[in-house]
């Protein structure tokens, strides 16, 4: 009999819930208008960003990867969880992209988030597709996040 | 961007999502827990101003296009009001979405926060969009922070 792993349920006051709650929404507005001065809201200057099968590191590259979705898609990040991780905050959300003709994209993003002197920020966004796994570029199966890796990291 | 404080960030959420609860269920004796009576909608003055007004364009058909709001983030104005600026989806009958984004001004009144202004912007949407045909953002940062 295989036992199934507790859920970790670290509580976060509610004013660092909502700090963190406006940095994940501020990533959905600063791609989807292109305005791209405002990442270091949401990223810290190291920040990394895995893909699968793109990765990005400084916000130059992270840029440089966004600019890459073109102003025809619009990001919404909801279902977002949170736990404490020692002194940073770890957060699984869902997000659901719209394109240009209103079929959908469905994913997790799993995000590090540190408190930095001007905020909450991420330093480490790892995106994984759900409702395309047929589509990979080589074949394999797309990364499903769960609560085992969540409980883990 | 001036932080707004958690209480006022819930029960600005809770708002935000009664909008779409009312429109949608075109619920208008419910309009008053969203809206101010003199609320405006839309960026020219003369286009809507009400709540009766709201009723007019919107008409009685129930709405099988449900909105759904997603992305909240505030800024709180010297003036005691709040920015909101908010993605949404709509699901239409055939199953694809179509997305756009609201502006809002929020006044705290005795009975809680109310939307006194809502812009709405379709964003992106291409020339066989099926609801309206073809548009383009127009709301920016600059529009969110400086109204």
């Amino acid at each position: 009999m295989t036992t199934q792993p507790t859920i970790v349920q670290t509580g976060l006051d509610p004013d660092t819930r909502w700090q963190i709650s406006e940095v994940l929404s501020l990533y959905g507005h600063i791609v989807d208008n292109q305005e791209w001065t405002y990442l270091p809201q949401v990223f810290t200057a190291d920040a990394a960003l895995d893909a699968q099968y793109t990765s990005a590191k400084g916000i130059a590259e992270i840029q440089k990867h966004l600019e890459s979705f073109g102003p025809w898609r619009s990001h919404h990040t909801l279902n977002t969880i949170t736990k404490r991780s020692g002194a940073e905050v770890s957060a699984w959300s869902r997000f659901l992209v719209v394109e240009a003709s209103g079929i959908t994209i469905s994913g997790d993003y799993v995000d590090t988030l540190t408190n930095t002197e001007d905020g909450w920020r991420i330093r480490s966004r790892r995106i994984s597709l759900r409702n395309r796994p047929d589509q990979t570029p080589d074949g394999q199966a797309w990364r499903t996040e769960s609560f085992s890796t969540w409980n883990a990291e | 961007m001036t932080p707004v404080n958690a209480d006022d960030a819930t029960e600005i959420i809770d708002l935000l999502s009664r909008y779409a609860h009312v429109i949608d269920n075109r619920d208008w004796a419910q309009a008053d827990e969203v809206f101010t009576d003199d609320v405006q909608l839309g960026a020219t003055p003369a286009l809507a101003t009400g709540i009766s007004r709201l009723q007019t364009l919107i008409g009685d058909a129930p709405a099988t296009h449900g909105h759904n709001t997603t992305d909240v983030i505030l800024d709180q104005r010297p003036d005691g009001t709040i920015r909101a600026w908010s993605k949404f989806y709509i699901v239409r009958g055939d199953g694809t979405v179509g997305s756009g984004d609201y502006q809002d001004t929020l006044v705290r009144t005795d009975d809680g926060w109310r939307i006194a202004y809502r812009d709405v912007s379709r964003g992106n949407r291409l020339d066989s969009d099926p609801t309206g045909g073809p548009s383009k953002r127009t709301f920016s940062f600059a529009s969110w922070l400086g109204a």
